[in-house]
C-alpha cells in the first residue's frame, strides 16, 4: 500500500465519526476498561483481605517482638514475614477500598503480586517446620514439588517478557525518533 | 489514524512496537492504540452496522475484547489484521449471524444522501463513501477492508474465512458494481 492509499484510507474513515453527542458515553466506556467501579459486593471482597491483612500485622509482629527469648531466630523472621504480608494486603486492599476502583492493570498486578509471596512464603514455613519433624516429610516434598512447578511457570514466563523487552528495544532503536 | 504515512515496513514496526508496549501493560501505549485504531475499526462496523448506535456499541465490546486477548497475542505484527479479526467476530457474535446474511432492509438506516459534488469518483473518497452505502453488505465489507486498511488478499482471506480466490473475485465483481454506482450517482 502506497502513501496515497494510505492517505485515502484515512480520509474515507474520517468520513464517519462517532457522533459527539455519544462521544462522553464511549470514553466513559473506555475509561471502565482501565478502572472498574467496584459493586457492593467488590468493596466486601477487598475489605475482607484489608481486614484480615491489619490483624495478621499487628498480631505476627506483635508475637515476634513479645516471644521468649528462647525462640529461634528463625522462627521470629518468620513471623515477620508474615507480619509484612499481612500489611501489603492492608496497603493495598485499603487503597482499592478508599478509591472505590480497582486499575485493572497496576492494582491486579499488584494483588497477584503479594498472593504469589504469601504462597511461596507458607511453603518455605511449612519446608522450614518439616525438617525437625519426620511426619511432615510428605508435606516438604509436596512443597518442594510445588515451589518447582512455580519456579518453572515463573521462569517461562521471564524468557517470554524477556524476549518482549528486547524486541521492543530493537524496535526502538530500529523506529528512533519517528517513535 | 492521525499520524503522517509511513513506508508500509515502518508502519509495521510501529504497529509492532505498540502492541508490545500493550502486552506490557503501558497504559499510555492503550490509549494510543485506541486513538489510531478507533476510526478506521468504528468506520468499518458502521458500515456493517444497521445504525450508529449499534457499531458504538459493538466497538465498545470490541475493545474490551482487545484488552483482554491482547496479552495473548502471538504475533504483533499483525496487530491490523488481528484487529479487523476481532472486530468481526464481536460484530458476527452481536447480530448472530454472518454480516451477508442480514436481511438488508436491516441495513437501511444508511442514509440515503445525495451524491457529492465535483471530485474525481473513484479516487475521491466522499464519493467511494456514498457509493458504499448503495452496495449490499457482502461487496461494502469487502471494499471496506481493502480501502481501509493495509491487508493483503490472504489477510482478507483469513478474516472472512474464503479462499483468496473467492477474495479476488468478490473484491473484482464488488468494484465493478461500485463503479456503476458512481456513475449512475454522477449523471444524476
Amino acid at each position: 500500500m502506497n502513501d496515497e492509499s494510505v492517505k485515502f484510507g484515512q480520509s474515507l474513515s474520517a468520513l464517519q465519526s462517532i457522533d459527539p453527542d455519544k462521544r462522553q458515553g464511549y470514553d466513559d466506556a473506555l475509561r471502565g476498561l482501565f478502572q472498574a467501579k467496584l459493586s457492593a459486593w467488590g468493596r466486601l471482597r477487598y475489605l475482607l483481605p484489608s481486614v484480615c491483612g491489619l490483624v495478621m500485622a499487628l498480631g505476627m509482629s506483635t508475637l515476634a517482638l513479645t516471644e521468649p527469648s528462647s525462640t529461634p531466630l528463625g522462627t521470629r523472621l518468620m513471623l515477620l514475614g508474615i507480619a509484612l504480608i499481612g500489611a501489603a494486603w492492608f496497603v493495598i486492599c485499603g487503597r482499592i477500598l478508599l478509591k472505590g476502583s480497582i486499575d485493572l492493570v497496576a492494582d491486579k498486578r499488584r494483588v497477584s503480586s503479594v498472593a504469589l509471596v504469601f504462597t511461596a512464603l507458607q511453603v518455605v514455613a511449612f519446608s522450614w517446620f518439616a525438617w525437625s519433624d519426620a511426619s511432615l516429610l510428605p508435606g516438604l516434598i509436596l512443597s518442594v514439588v510445588f515451589v518447582i512447578l512455580a519456579g518453572v511457570v515463573f521462569i517461562t514466563q521471564e524468557i517470554r517478557s524477556s524476549e518482549l523487552r528486547l524486541r521492543e528495544q530493537q524496535l526502538r532503536a530500529l523506529l528512533g525518533d519517528r517513535v | 489514524m492521525s499520524e503522517p504515512s509511513q513506508p508500509s515496513g515502518l508502519k509495521n514496526q510501529a504497529q509492532e512496537l505498540l502492541s508490545l508496549r500493550c502486552k506490557r501493560g503501558d497504559r499510555s501505549a492503550w490509549e494510543e492504540l485506541v486513538a489510531q485504531w478507533e476510526r478506521p475499526l468504528f468506520y468499518y462496523l458502521r458500515r456493517m452496522a444497521a445504525s450508529h448506535d449499534e457499531a458504538l456499541l459493538v466497538l465498545q465490546d470490541v475493545w474490551l475484547q482487545v484488552f483482554s486477548s491482547l496479552p495473548s497475542l502471538r504475533d504483533p505484527k499483525r496487530l491490523g489484521a488481528w484487529l479487523y479479526t476481532i472486530t468481526r467476530r464481536v460484530f458476527i457474535r452481536h447480530i448472530g449471524r454472518l454480516p451477508g446474511e442480514r436481511v438488508e432492509q436491516e441495513l437501511s438506516s444508511i442514509p440515503e444522501d445525495e451524491p457529492p459534488q465535483g471530485g474525481t469518483r473513484e479516487d475521491d473518497s466522499e464519493w467511494v463513501h456514498w457509493g458504499l452505502g448503495k452496495l449490499a453488505a457482502v461487496q461494502r465489507e469487502v471494499l471496506v477492508l481493502f480501502f481501509l486498511e493495509d491487508l493483503s488478499l490472504k489477510e482478507i482471506g483469513d478474516l472472512l474465512g474464503i479462499p483468496v480466490g473467492t477474495v479476488k473475485s468478490r473484491l473484482n465483481k464488488a468494484r465493478g458494481l461500485l463503479r456503476e454506482v458512481l456513475n449512475q450517482g454522477e449523471s444524476q
